[in-house]
């Protein structure tokens, strides 16, 4: 298959998945599966199903690993915004499929379940969806200076929507879990390592060599032995709760694109449609200035 | 689509599956072999799609709903009996990534599947056909249906399946251990006393009554059908069903890596020697008059 958003190569037993839209800041659209989403999911089988390789390595082209979700698009997949008169609210159904396309089953065990070891290297912006993946990653490198965080939830999910919030819980414990996702707040790549939200940071010049290096020293496992420890690995996932979160992701991200918004409340959706996108993510952050 | 070996068709509100290999009393493939496997799952895929389908009703040609798996070509899938020189045990891996796929990406699906499902069982629903009917929805059998795991004489044990504990969650664990642990084959009248049908019916019944069921389904609303499947999605969850299929493919694949002592009855083995009838005959005879 030959891809128009990511850049995918294999080398000996490493694979690399590189996201390329750098003009859009690696935005994925997930929810609906768009033709960048499939194209991750398709490069990931090709990995699953070559038995050379034994690692992938999961990075973003230009100035950032990605800026998650792509949200000029977000509601219009589920037939929201066609200009048409008498158009209605979206049926529960097709925000549900739509949701689940993006954030459920098969696409994020395709990354969390891979039965190859999968690391993500992380520089620059990494949010929202961006931030949905690394964490479902076996290992995450960062650059220190990396931008990392859950700001999509400043939209007003306050700590719904998202697949991995049992995986986060998890990973930094419920405390942490829940400042993060209820601010929204940024941290850099050194802080991220010392919450245990990544597996460690390293200048931005040290990047490349150290996620090469890991790579290189897990392609010392044999290929049984990987498959093993992920089958492993899934049996204690799932009786931990964390792959239910997958379907908890998906049903509350639909319920949350149905919100009844007061009028003293900030709508992004309203903000974007009236002023557009950037006007609407600026108007969305500036309420956090000197807060957090 | 044109499919070859189901046969697909819907109607109002309602889409019927026919599973549709009855010289084979419609016996299943794995995944990514193009047969009866794939095409079903293409056919949901057209269903989910469709959103003027609220329920889906899976049903057999023939002789009976479903035999189970092709016992006659399980284990080529990994490789195995290549007939080529030096051929080697198949990979852990390989079992492993071809086990997923057909239990948590197969039978999950339909487990998860965003419509109402409703399998009408007649005749043998053994195995495999016993797992999907039991990630239906609900399941009417015909009084003479011939339910059973009989697979597990094979030498599973109680494993290997994706829906162990569907199974127990349908009929207890007692019961169920006992079904897994003998293989034997119940009528449709015992299996809905047990609670692991939800009704038995006359065999010339038994249509129309999965019909007049189908009907009653879909007076409910679309959007209220993919809600329910969804809520009813996360009670799966926290019950503990969806590891059933992860416990399901990795007991599948442990399984495929035994060794037998010489005192063991292998099917693989007798398969080899004697053909598959063969190996299926001296399998089940070791149990007449026990169970």
């Amino acid at each position: 298959m030959a891809y128009k958003w990511i850049i995918y190569k294999k080398e000996g037993h490493i694979a690399r998945l590189t996201i390329n839209k750098p003009e859009k800041l690696n935005v994925i659209q997930m929810i609906g599966r768009g033709e960048d989403c499939a194209e991750i999911y398709d490069a990931m089988e090709d990995a699953a199903n070559d038995d050379d390789i034994k690692v992938i390595i999961l990075n973003g082209a230009g100035r950032a690993f990605s800026a998650g979700h792509d949200l000029t698009k977000v509601g219009f997949v589920y037939g929201m915004g066609t200009g048409q008169e008498g158009e209605r609210r979206p049926s529960q159904r097709i925000r549900l499929a739509k949701d689940r396309m993006g954030l459920s089953n098969d696409l994020l065990n395709g990354i969390f379940l891979h039965p190859k070891i999968t690391i993500a290297q992380v520089h620059g912006i990494c949010v929202g969806g961006g931030a949905l993946i690394f964490s479902l990653c076996d290992l995450v490198v960062a650059a220190d200076d990396s931008q990392i965080g859950y700001i999509e939830q400043r939209l007003g999910f306050s700590g719904g929507g998202i697949p991995n919030l049992n995986v986060l819980i998890a990973t930094v414990g419920l405390k942490r879990a829940l400042d993060l996702l209820l601010t929204g707040r940024m941290l850099d790549g050194k802080e991220a390592a010392e919450i245990g939200l990544i597996t460690k940071s390293v200048p931005p010049d040290k990047l490349e060599e150290e996620v090469n290096n890991m790579a290189q020293a897990i392609t010392l496992l044999p290929r049984d032995g990987i498959a093993i420890g992920k089958a492993a690995r899934h049996l204690a996932y799932d009786s931990m709760g964390l792959t239910a979160g997958f379907a908890h992701g998906y049903i509350t991200h639909t319920l949350f694109t149905n919100l009844r918004w007061e009028d003293d409340e900030y709508n992004f959706f309203k903000e974007r449609r009236n002023k557009g996108a950037k006007a609407g993510f600026h108007g969305r952050d500036a309420r956090y200035a000197g807060l957090v | 689509m044109a499919y070859k070996t189901i046969i697909y068709k819907k109607e109002g509100n309602i889409a019927r599956i026919t599973f549709n290999r009855p010289e084979k009393l419609n016996s299943w493939d794995f995944p990514g072999q193009g047969g009866m496997f794939d095409e079903f799952h293409a056919a949901l895929t057209e269903i989910e799609n469709e959103d003027d389908i609220k329920v889906v009703i899976l049903k057999g040609a023939g002789r009976c709903y479903s035999s189970g798996h092709d016992l006659t070509t399980v284990g080529h899938v990994y490789g195995m009996g290549s007939g080529k020189e030096g051929e080697r045990r198949a990979s852990q891996r390989v079992r492993l990534q071809v086990d997923r796929r057909w239990l948590e990406g197969g039978w999950g699906r339909l487990f998860y599947f965003p419509k109402i499902t409703i399998s009408q069982v007649h005749g043998y629903c053994i195995g495999e056909g016993l797992g999907l009917a039991l990630c239906s929805d609900i399941a009417i059998a015909a009084d003479d249906a011939q339910i059973g795991h009989t697979e597990q004489r094979l030498g599973f044990s109680g494993s290997g399946i994706g829906t162990t504990a569907h199974l127990m969650l349908a009929v207890g664990i007692k019961r169920a251990r006992e079904l897994l642990l003998t293989g034997r084959i119940l009528s449709g009248k015992e299996a809905a006393d047990i609670g692991l049908v939800a009704k038995s019916v006359p065999p010339d019944k038994l249509e129309e009554e999965v019909e007049n069921h189908a009907k009653a389904m879909t007076n409910l609303p679309r959007d209220g059908i993919a809600i329910g499947k969804a809520f009813t999605h996360l009670v799966y969850d926290s019950l503990g069903l969806t590891n059933s299929f992860i416990s399901g493919y990795i007991g599948h694949s442990m399984f495929t890596n035994m060794r037998w002592e010489p005192d063991e009855y292998n099917f693989f083995k007798e398969r080899r020697d004697k053909g598959a009838k063969a190996g299926f005959h001296g399998r089940d005879s070791r149990y007449a008059g026990l169970v």
